[in-house]
């Protein structure tokens, strides 16, 4: 079909509005309603524009085009038209662009500079409106609101959670949260880009910087394996906000509030600025030239005196996938195989079967193509907050939803069935169970990271494998860390190397590590004291070990009492770096700011003792181009062989203790995220108790839990109706005092 | 010039009640359809052929409007639109409590026609005491009689009605706003198209009449083809309920032909009050143009002859005016209201109604200058044909017209700083 915009020929869809024919062909039409991820509701009236034969102008975004309509977006009917509708915005509009942050970047600015008058011709008192403190993320100035509702759509349409809506009518109609305080939406951030102006604002930048000063510069997000796109804006080297960049594959035009206010914890007051060694029981100060020398050393001193059997090594799996590349390839070639990053798991008997690296198994964009999508243990809510968006695309295209969990959570998409059950139930029910409508259909089953934790993961694992054969589904993974992908490829698992080759002779796991009283210890990028499974064997195995050697952001109190020696390394945005995300996409991105003068780029640090061992010295550039050739090379479709061991069902009455992720707390950045930590889902950290253990106990006040022979008491719980019988749950943002082990068998003491 | 519809039980001893509605042939049509399983789309021809126009203000016609319905086999739905709240309208709250069988039959017959299995009445939230009761005590004896509801005097028909009630809005008797309040949503019009008749209620098809409009189809079924095609006067067809107001010995609600000469509602309203002189008179609701008192004696009350005059028919709610009336004060009354119901997502209408309310009182208070009346006439034309829904220019038709024809009475004012009438 052909349409005409200012006398020349555009080829038009016949199921397009005028504005997207103009948009796709760059010609340029005010809007503020509008926006291509939101319905259409035609009420800012910016986007009028004269249709020829029309008596009135028509809005663009909601008119359908016709077979050789004639629009004019300059003729001085349309010219008129938009001239009226700027006027009739900016009567009530405080124009307090001095004082606002969105200036520079406001819409209404932008549109009012071209279509607006120079001065009012309105008279009258301006309406001011009353503002409410509605989120610790976003702060407000309601008087300056357009009424344009791009805000309240999104949380209908997109986020599937519906806090903000329009009270009141005509000129007193206002924008505000039905509680008053009420934004919990994990996608809340969001708003504040949509909002054209200034009424929704970043509360963390508040009045920090003009946005004409900014730097802006592209990242991925450190927080989930989805890979978020992400702009930090930089001024005076220092991140004062993030925004999303687009990208249509991965989180389009939105980010999750993690990943949007994650950054915070770049700057907590944690940071480790200083380079230390432990000389007679004490820290002290090293200069950062040497600490690099000393730890080589150190490390070269214990393989000189034990075997290399004896060296432990721990990278996390947020480390970005050049440091994981170098992490291996130093110790492997000092002849360690003690590697792993895996430090959250306990039961590692499933991981010849593993494939060669975790993957959704399917591209984000193609989530709305299977009929039926099955969670099992997981919480997209919370733990893939940017995955809603997409789940609730997928429901919208006839995608049902199922979700198998220990815990009851909300989602906000529909879910089309839940089941609660408790780990041994669960267990017993994936050797049986069937979904009649996956019958014949597409279907995906998605695990996620809460599963890894689980002291009989593999038998887990070996169940799921039955019910997917059992539904005819293809098996996905959502990880626990942004980068798990790269640990596993890349070589950070003690039974493969790089590339994913089976080793002939592993080295030991992560739990094994610590069970095995060996002398020297590495950490990279770790926070001893949430990062493992269990923090008292990791504590036991410190206090054993001769010579414990962080390379660490952070310093924390266990740090602080173990290490000999401490390298304070960048973050993610203090060095360059790339991660891998589920889909297998290799992002790569480069520094943003500079770090304190003490603190040593990571890479640098393992390539800088790469170089001391006189192995080859790195690049980024060469990493980078070692690590596509090593991933080009990757056969991913091979099928692995599944395990063929026989595993016995736990029948033992016993309580399961289960550690649930919890969002702010999943990795050591976001846990130091201060604005995040003050939101409504921060509060939401206790100790969970089905009513069955409840009503067991002989104290009521305080649960006596006992586990490898040590008893634990629980004071402050709550008990949950809806857990399943025989069920402990706790938030992962706890901090260690009841994390005996992430998830187990415990047993109560009356 | 003695037919009567709509009015046709007021007069009787018990009005609302099922006898009353049967000793006036009640039903009879609903009952030969179900029975002799008439085809649908003869309904919709016979309805079409008999020039039956909405009364709710667009006089839209209703057979037309009828066949635009999806012919699949989908659920469907109609709506009775009884938010009647367009100031100097006061006759569907009459056929509500004075004949509700001839709404439910309407109601019926339309669901019939259109293939629509649910229907609902929506009453303006004024209702509740009286009009919402007397319909709803109605509505359960129709249903006691096995008219309404499942399996229709064992035809196998399945009809159900509900009636709601509104929140006191006026903007929801937009039919769009009240497809989205009877969801349960804000009231607010939607965009158009879709056309409720492809994309209504739910999503689903369906057909929005005003009440006068569903209460007049049970006689015209009943009656010969051309029966209602040949009530009006001239060329005007059939018959159309005014509700007289202002200044007049007896205002009150007149069942008439069209094309009645104003005159004789004039007469039948008693004339004005006081034998005043006839200054003004709004003829179709307070959203329809002004029309001076000289030429109103002029016209007929049709379509074509009011609009001949620059005005329209509207909801027919005629407001009389005598000599004593201040004009700029009229006005200023009529913007407050749009001001305060414009449910606020156009911004033309969200802004620019407060804007006229707000320079409209300060003239009224003196402090107008006479370039405000350009300006009221601008924002009043920047306001027209810019909204989503008519309310924008329901607010600004009267404004133009005002100005248009009473200039010189606005001049005084900012001029004298005082009415020229008082
Ligand atoms: C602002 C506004 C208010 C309206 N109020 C009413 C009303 O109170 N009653 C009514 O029947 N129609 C009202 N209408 C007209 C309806 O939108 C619709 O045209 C009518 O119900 C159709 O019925 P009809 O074809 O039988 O006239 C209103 C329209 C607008 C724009
Ligand atoms: S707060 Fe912002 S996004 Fe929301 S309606 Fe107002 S202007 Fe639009
Ligand atoms: S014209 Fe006014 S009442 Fe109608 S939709 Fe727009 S703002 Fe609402
Ligand atoms: S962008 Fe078209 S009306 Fe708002």
């Amino acid at each position: 079909m052909k349409i005409y915009i200012n006398n020349i020929e555009y080829d038009a869809n016949p199921d397009e509005t005028i504005i997207q024919v103009a948009d796709r062909n760059n010609i340029k039409i005010p809007r503020f309603c509008y926006h291509k991820h939101l319905s259409v509701v035609a009420s800012c009236r910016m986007c009028l524009v004269e249709i020829e034969g029309v008596k009135f102008a028509q809005p663009a975004c909601s008119t359908p085009i016709k077979e050789d309509m004639r629009i004019s977006t300059k003729s001085s009917k349309t010219k008129e038209a938009q001239k009226s509708t700027m006027e009739f915005l900016l009567i009530n509009h405080p124009l307090d662009c001095p004082i606002c942050d969105q200036a520079g970047e406001c819409e209404l600015q932008d549109v009012s500079l071209k279509h607006g008058d120079d001065h009012s011709k309105y008279l009258e008192f301006k309406r001011v409106v009353v503002d409410k403190d509605i989120s610790p993320l976003i702060s407000t100035e309601m008087t300056r609101c357009i009424h344009c509702s791009r805000c309240v759509r999104f949380g209908e349409e997109v986020a599937g959670n519906k806090e903000l809506g329009l009270i009141n009518r005509g000129e007193f109609t206002e924008i505000r949260a039905f509680i008053e305080d009420g934004v919990s939406s994990e996608l809340s951030g969001n708003m504040i880009d949509l909002c054209p102006v200034g009424a929704l604002n970043n509360k963390l930048y508040s009045y920090k910087a003009r946005t004409w000063d900014l730097k802006q510069h592209p990242i991925i997000s450190p927080h989930d394996c989805i890979g978020s796109n992400i702009f930090y804006h930089v001024y005076n080297n220092e991140i004062v906000r993030a925004i999303p960049k687009e990208n249509s594959d991965i989180n389009q035009t939105w980010l999750s509030d993690r990943d949007r206010f994650g950054y915070q914890g770049i700057y907590s007051k944690d940071r480790c600025y200083v380079s230390k060694h432990r000389k007679n029981k004490t820290l002290e100060r090293v200069d950062s030239q040497d600490i690099i020398k000393k730890v080589n050393n150190a490390i070269n001193s214990s393989l000189d005196k034990n075997t290399s059997s004896k060296i432990g090594s721990f990278i996390s799996a947020q480390s970005t996938s050049e440091e994981m590349f170098l992490f291996q390839n130093l110790l492997r070639k000092l002849g360690i195989k003690n590697i792993d990053h895996r430090t959250n798991e306990r039961d590692f008997d499933y991981q010849d079967t593993y494939p060669l690296m975790p993957s959704l198994g399917c591209n984000i964009n193609d989530l709305s193509e299977y009929d039926n999508i099955i969670l099992i243990g997981v919480n997209i809510k919370t733990e893939y907050p940017i995955l809603t968006v997409r789940l609730n695309e997928s429901v919208k295209q006839d995608t049902k939803i199922y979700s198998y969990h220990y815990f009851n959570m909300d989602e906000d998409f529909p879910v089309e069935k839940k089941f609660v059950m408790n780990n041994t139930d669960l267990l017993s029910l994936f050797q049986e169970h069937t979904l009649e409508s996956c019958r014949n259909k597409k279907n995906l089953l998605v695990i996620g990271p809460n599963i890894t934790y689980f002291s009989n993961q593999s038998v887990f694992l070996q169940a799921l494998d039955k019910f997917a054969k059992n539904i005819n589904s293809q098996i996905g993974y959502l990880t626990d860390f942004c980068n798990s992908t790269s640990g596993w490829i890349l070589g950070n698992v003690p039974h493969r190397t790089i590339g994913g080759v089976k080793l002939d002779n592993p080295g030991l796991n992560a739990t094994e590590m610590l069970e095995n009283d060996l002398s020297t210890l590495i950490f990279y990028n770790l926070d001893p004291e949430n990062d493992f499974h269990n923090s008292s064997a990791l504590i036991n195995s410190l206090q054993k070990s001769e010579c414990n050697i962080f390379f660490t952001s952070y310093l924390t109190p266990i740090i602080e009492k173990y290490a000999d020696y401490i390298v304070p390394i960048s973050t993610y945005a203090e060095s360059d770096g790339s991660f891998i995300n589920i889909e297998g996409r290799f992002q790569s991105f480069n520094k943003v700011i500079t770090p304190n003068s003490n603190v040593i780029d990571g890479w640098r640090a393992l390539n800088e003792l790469n170089i001391l061992n006189n192995h080859q010295a790195y690049t980024i550039e060469s990493i980078r181009s070692e690590l596509s050739s090593t991933l080009s090379k990757i056969d991913f479709t091979s099928k692995i062989l599944i395990d063929k061991k026989k595993y016995e069902l736990d029948k033992s009455t016993k309580v399961h203790k289960n550690s649930l992720r919890h969002i702010y707390s999943t990795d050591q950045i976001v846990r130091r995220a201060k604005s995040l930590n003050e939101t409504i889902q921060a509060n939401n950290k206790s100790v969970y108790v089905s009513r069955d253990i409840f009503d067991d106990s002989e104290n009521k006040k305080i649960l006596k839990v006992v586990e490898n022979n040590r008893v634990f008491k629980i004071d402050n719980f709550q008990i949950r109706d809806d857990l399943p019988s025989r069920t402990i749950v706790y938030s992962s943002s706890f901090n260690n005092k009841f994390t005996e082990s992430k998830s187990t068998f415990v047993s109560l003491k009356k | 010039m003695n037919v009567k519809i709509c009015t046709e039980t007021f007069e009787s001893n018990k009005p609302a009640s099922l006898a009353t509605y049967l000793k006036y042939g009640g039903y009879e049509a609903w009952k030969k359809i179900i029975t002799e399983k008439t085809p649908k789309s003869s309904i919709v021809e016979k309805i079409k052929n008999s020039g039956l126009r909405g009364k709710g203000g667009a006089g839209f016609l209703t057979g037309l409007k009828w066949s635009f319905i999806p012919l699949e086999n989908k659920q469907k739905y109609l709506v009775c639109n009884s938010d009647e709240s367009e100031p100097g309208t006061c006759k569907d709250r009459d056929i509500l409590r004075y004949n509700p069988h001839s709404i439910i039959e309407g109601m019926l017959i339309a669901s019939y026609a259109i293939g629509a299995s649910v229907a609902y009445n929506y009453l303006r939230g004024e209702f509740i005491d009286e009009q919402k009761r007397v319909f709803d005590e109605a509505l359960k004896i129709a249903y006691q009689e096995n008219l309404v509801g499942k399996d229709i005097l064992s035809s196998s028909v399945s009809i159900d009605i509900y009636s709601l009630i509104g929140a006191g809005a006026y903007i929801v008797g937009e039919e769009t706003a009240m497809l989205e309040s009877i969801e349960g949503k804000r009231g607010m019009p939607r965009i158009k198209p879709p056309f409720p008749a492809i994309k209504g209620l739910f999503g689903k098809p369906t057909i929005i009449n005003n009440t006068e409009t569903l209460a007049s189809v049970p006689k015209i079924m009943r009656n010969e083809p051309d029966w209602y095609k040949n009530i009006g006067i001239g060329d005007s067809e059939g018959i159309k309920m005014f509700c007289t107001s202002g200044h007049l010995e007896k205002p009150g609600n007149y069942e008439i032909p069209l094309g009645t000469p104003f005159r004789d509602l004039l007469e039948l309203s008693g004339g004005v009050l006081n034998k005043g002189e006839l200054k003004a008179v709004i003829p179709g609701g307070s959203s329809v143009p002004v029309v001076k008192g000289e030429t109103m004696l002029q016209l007929n009350m049709d379509y074509e002859s009011i609009s001949s005059a620059g005005s329209m028919l509207g909801s027919g709610g005629v407001i009389v005016m005598d000599h004593t009336t201040c004009m700029v004060s009229v006005l200023q009354r009529i913007s407050r209201f749009y001001y305060a119901e414009s449910c606020g997502q156009c911004t033309p209408c969200r802004e620019g109604t407060g804007w006229l309310y707000k320079m409209l009182t300060n003239i009224l208070e003196g402090k107008g200058t006479i370039s405000d009346l350009d300006t009221l006439n601008r924002i009043a034309s920047q306001i027209e044909g810019h909204c989503i829904c008519a309310l924008g220019d329901a607010a600004a038709m009267p404004v133009r017209s005002f100005l248009k024809n009473f200039w010189h009475e606005f001049e005084y004012y900012v001029d004298k700083k005082q009415s020229m009438v008082s």
